[in-house]
């Protein structure tokens, strides 16, 4: 791990050929920090430029040492859009070399460089004529909820009526991100925007939990009673490579054909399935 | 999605510099020289001719260079690597990238 990063010198900041939007480096400064889980905050970074996002788009992020090692990651981008602003979320990962820095060492003032926003196919934007009514299923594992919470979060600002569950997979409760917004959001079932959330613990459930801590099953992504369908119109799935094989699985197995799938997958993690 | 994973630019053999992502973690790499959006470009593999979104294919972030691979058959079907000589794209493992005619709305409305 590396302690302390500065942008690159903007004269070396493009080896792109022609930036396009979207696709150059821009300076970022830390301006804002929210602690989510033991494990995960929440860093909000002024960026002079952006031009706002879609919903599940993502950033990369690059550290610079003061001896030109540089690493680049890649998050996804957890506030609704706005303009010159950039939120993501980051979980530490005990080994990581970037995630250390970003979780417990980066101060206000201090900055980075990103580069986005990027990618049209792990987008959910309410309206969608490819999703029409839905319904709209999602699939978390671990941090995987971040572009999915930046879903529910734009459609409850559209106040976007589509029947929508969230299953979000957590090895126990200290490692639940987003614990209020989800309340929040899923308190008041007939509020516009409103989502179903099911929470689904692998290895500890709290006390008095109705479902015993076990990995995803096909129980767990059976759709809501109240739905109109049998099978959603559209699943995104996020999460570590081998929680999104899984579950992409027991979706074709409950008949799901592969054109209602949409999976995004990160690296090795300290989350579990 | 946090991919805490080393870039082709940083020569390391490091925990993860071997994990197999998909090609939503490859965009930003491919953003940088294709004019739009790749994650939803459909691309047929030159191997097994399987079609599959660039957001699907297999990505390989810890090598010398960014590589995509195909889903059905393993082969791999593209790859970007960074020089100091210059940007390399290699589409040699694919037979064809279909764009989508309607480009995705632009962010900041």
């Amino acid at each position: 791990m590396i302690d302390t990063y500065t942008p690159r010198d903007p004269a070396d900041r493009c080896g792109e050929a022609t930036p396009s939007a979207g696709n150059h480096w821009r300076m970022a400064t830390l301006i804002g920090l929210r602690s989510q889980s033991r494990y995960s905050r929440t860093l909000a970074l002024r960026v002079p430029g952006w031009p706002g996002h879609r919903p599940g788009q993502h950033v990369d992020v690059r550290l610079t040492a003061p001896d030109g090692y540089s690493a680049q990651r890649s998050y996804s981008l957890a506030e609704a859009p706005t303009p010159n602003r950039v939120a993501i979320t980051v979980d530490l990962l005990p080994h990581g070399e970037v995630s250390p820095y970003l979780v417990t060492t980066m101060e206000i003032g201090d900055q980075l460089d990103v580069r986005g926003p990027i990618g049209g196919w792990f987008v959910w934007e309410p309206g969608d004529s490819a999703i029409g009514g839905g319904p709209v299923l999602l699939i978390a594992g671990g941090s995987g909820v971040v572009p999915l919470v930046t879903m529910l979060r734009a459609r409850k600002r559209a106040g976007d009526l589509t029947p929508t569950l969230l299953v979000y997979s957590i090895r126990d409760p200290r490692t639940l991100m987003y614990g209020r917004d989800l309340e929040e959001l899923s308190v008041d079932p007939n509020a516009p925007g409103s989502a179903d959330v099911r929470l689904v613990y692998t290895r500890t459930a709290p006390n008095g939990f109705p479902r015993p801590a076990a990995h995803l099953s096909a129980e767990d992504i059976q759709p809501p009673a109240e739905w109109p369908e049998p099978r959603a119109a559209r699943v995104y799935v996020c999460g570590p490579s081998g929680f999104v094989d899984h579950a992409t699985r027991l979706l074709r197995e409950a008949a799901y054909p592969d054109d209602r799938i949409r999976t995004e997958r990160f690296g090795p993690s300290g989350v579990d399935q | 999605m946090t991919s805490d994973l080393s870039t082709p630019a940083v020569p390391e053999g490091g925990p993860g510099s071997h994990t197999v992502l998909d090609g939503n973690a490859a965009a930003g790499e491919f953003a940088g020289i294709l004019v739009s959006d790749p994650t939803t470009v459909t691309v047929r593999c030159g191997s097994c001719g399987a079609t599959q979104a660039f957001a699907e294919l297999r990505a390989y972030l810890g090598g010398p260079g960014t590589v995509l691979g195909c889903r059905g058959c393993n082969a791999m079907v593209a790859r970007v690597a960074r020089t100091p000589r210059g940007t390399w794209l290699d589409l040699s493992g694919s037979s064809s990238w279909l764009f989508l005619p309607t480009p995705a709305p632009r962010p900041g409305r």
